[in-house]
């Protein structure tokens, strides 16, 4: 069982994604719209194994990697996943892709490659 | 079939070089006044008693200052061809007034030098003429043509022991035309460079264009995606339905995708640059709405 978290600004995504990874097997999901808002979250977010992290979360705030070394500062050994709607050649995405313990995905991504994020090697769930 | 090679735009003037220009033919036409007031004290003197060649300097002092307060007036508007025109009404005077004071001198007696103001203005032809050729070279011809006509034609080759004359003159005339040639092609190589340069700005605004698309309908697409993903598992029942979607949905995925090649174009200024979509599109709109006002006035 997985518990995920899902940081992204666009209220209906965020929902629909975690709709989505607990019908595939997740136990649960926190979900956050900002940086100050996963900070709130801090012992439930820490708790996660898989962190699905928007690059942007808009223009002159934290972005998802700042929320990535906030998570790594903080004890958050679970996997990280980015998902990202912006140009590869963006510095920010530019520097999610240089992280050796993170992916990234473009959006929009196949929402068959979502659930495997939370689903067993052998394609069955927990839930 | 045969192909047509579409012919090059021309190449567009821009206002640094309008300016350019209009201080040339303005600059021209202010060392004309201030000289002729000169020499209309000058000619007084030496030719004491005959006004014509003071008469011609004063008509020619009122047509510096009436040329000077047009290209006052239309300082802000005045294309090229206006101080192009200005340049070369203030410089075709000269042509009559030195033949005259070439003959008068030759009449007095005195010692002087001949020619002197031929070969000043070819010099300054050169290096003031609004860039174009035709006018510049035409005037420079003109000029050396006179001086030759009047060297033989008032037979100073007789009178005056300068075995270097005409020709010293109209190695004058050459310096002048290399000095125009090498003005104009400056200008020419300014005005590619900025018609490239506007290409490569109007390519970059595509580029930020097709990637502000791209990005803000991306988020709404993964919604899209993952919606109807929820639905499959969700209302097997509307299969039929949710196929449909799905096709439309790949449609606009391909579409994205395709925007995606003019992301190597962008020159990202920092890290600090917004990547916020609803951003780049509202200052996009914004620069075309200065662009539209530029473009009314």
């Amino acid at each position: 069982m997985q518990r995920v978290l899902v940081l992204e600004d666009d209220d209906d995504l965020r929902t629909l994604l975690c709709d989505l990874l607990v019908a595939s097997g997740a136990q649960a999901c926190v979900s956050a719209a900002s940086f100050e808002a996963m900070v709130r979250q801090q012992e439930q977010v820490l708790q996660c194994e898989l962190a699905l992290l928007d690059v942007n979360l808009g223009a002159r705030v934290p972005s998802g990697l700042d929320a990535y070394h906030w998570l790594r500062e903080n004890g958050f050994e679970g996997r990280v996943v980015f998902l990202t709607g912006h140009a590869r050649s963006h510095p920010l995405v530019r520097q999610a892709h240089e992280l050796t313990q993170a992916r990234v995905l473009s959006k929009p991504v196949n929402a068959k490659e979502l659930m495997a994020l939370v689903r067993k090697p052998d394609g069955s769930h927990d839930a | 079939m045969a192909h047509t090679t579409p012919s090059a735009p021309p190449l567009r003037e821009t206002d640094e070089q309008r300016a350019r220009a209009w201080w040339g033919a303005f600059f021209a036409t202010a060392l004309t006044l201030l000289g002729e007031v000169a020499y209309i004290f000058i000619d007084w003197r030496v030719h004491a008693g005959d006004l014509t060649l003071p008469t011609l300097r004063a008509l020619h002092v009122l047509e510096a200052v009436g040329l000077l307060a047009l290209l006052v007036a239309r300082r802000r508007t005045a294309s090229s061809q206006l101080s192009a025109g200005v340049f070369t009404a203030v410089a075709l005077p000269y042509l009559i007034i030195f033949a005259v004071a070439e003959v008068a001198m030759a009449a007095l007696g005195h010692v002087w030098l001949p020619l002197t103001g031929h070969r000043l203005l070819m010099l300054g032809i050169g290096m003031l003429a609004p860039a174009g050729l035709k006018v510049g070279l035409g005037l420079i011809g003109a000029f050396a043509l006179e001086s030759v006509l009047l060297w033989y034609g008032l037979a100073l080759d007789e009178r005056l022991d300068m075995p270097w004359e005409p020709w010293i003159t109209l190695v004058w005339g050459g310096t002048g035309c290399g000095l125009l040639v090498f003005r104009v092609r400056t200008w020419r190589i300014e005005q590619r460079l900025q018609k490239a340069r506007a290409e490569a700005e109007s390519l970059e605004r595509v580029a930020r264009l097709f990637l502000a698309m791209r990005d803000a309908a991306n988020t709404p697409l993964q919604s899209l995606e993952v919606g109807v993903s929820l639905l499959q598992q969700r209302s097997p029942e509307n299969a039929a339905l949710l196929v449909t979607m799905e096709r439309a949905l790949s449609r606009l995925r391909s579409l994205t995708v395709r925007m995606a090649i003019a992301d190597p174009l962008l020159d990202w200024d920092s890290e600090e640059e917004s990547i916020d979509a609803e951003e780049v599109l509202r200052n996009l709109e914004e620069s075309l709405t200065r662009e539209l006002e530029r473009r009314r006035h």
